[in-house]
């Protein structure tokens, strides 16, 4: 099984740059463009507070996809 | 102080203590330069880049510290610390040979592990950085 994340949909749906979406998540840019390239995965704590900036449940952030 | 301005320092510190520490341990291991190098030099170094880095974070405040110290960070920094690990136990049975060999001595031997070990990590860490 695979994660996978939508963030980069999610983000630009809700209008924000990766430097907005790190400053309301309390990370560096950085972060979250490893996070949207796959590089990272983030801690359950970092993608709930991702869910709530994106005003998304965490599962329509991050799912497993069979390979 | 900004968070990009943080980021920078603590690459360029990260980057200036592991670059010290490991030419210092080359410089010993090629040169076999015992009675040149002050042997102070890799921790007075250290010691500098830690003042500068504790100053830059405290004139950020903890809300910038926070974003640059952030979980990628965290993550990234235990990394590097594991890289350093397993280099500092690969060492031990290479120098091991070479003391035995008698082609480094005890004082080369003693500078270029604790060198390597101190600044490598370091030195992943900002490739590590650089990378993204």
């Amino acid at each position: 099984m695979e994660l996978v994340n939508h963030i980069n949909v999610l983000r630009k749906r809700k209008g924000l740059t990766q430097a907005q979406l790190a400053q309301a998540a309390g990370v560096s840019r950085k972060t979250i463009n490893t996070i949207e390239n796959s590089v990272f995965i983030p801690s359950t704590v970092l993608a709930l507070r991702l869910a709530r900036v994106l005003e998304v449940p965490v599962e329509d952030i991050f799912e497993l996809q069979e390979e | 102080m900004t968070i990009e301005k943080l980021l920078i320092i603590r690459r360029m510190v990260f980057l200036a203590i592991g670059a010290v520490c490991v030419f210092y341990g080359l410089f010993y291991l090629l040169f076999g330069l015992t009675d040149r190098l002050n042997p102070f030099v890799p921790g007075s170094v250290g010691v500098a880049g830690a003042v500068i880095l504790t100053l830059a974070s405290a004139m950020g405040g903890r809300k910038v510290t926070q974003f640059v110290f952030d979980e990628l960070s965290r993550a990234e920094w235990s990394k590097a610390l594991k890289f350093g690990y397993w280099l500092a136990v690969a060492l031990y049975p290479v120098f091991g040979v070479a003391l035995w060999q008698g082609w480094v001595t005890y004082a080369q031997a003693f500078a270029v592990m604790g060198t390597f070990t101190g600044g490598v990590p370091l030195l992943y860490y900002c490739w590590l950085d650089v990378r993204g």
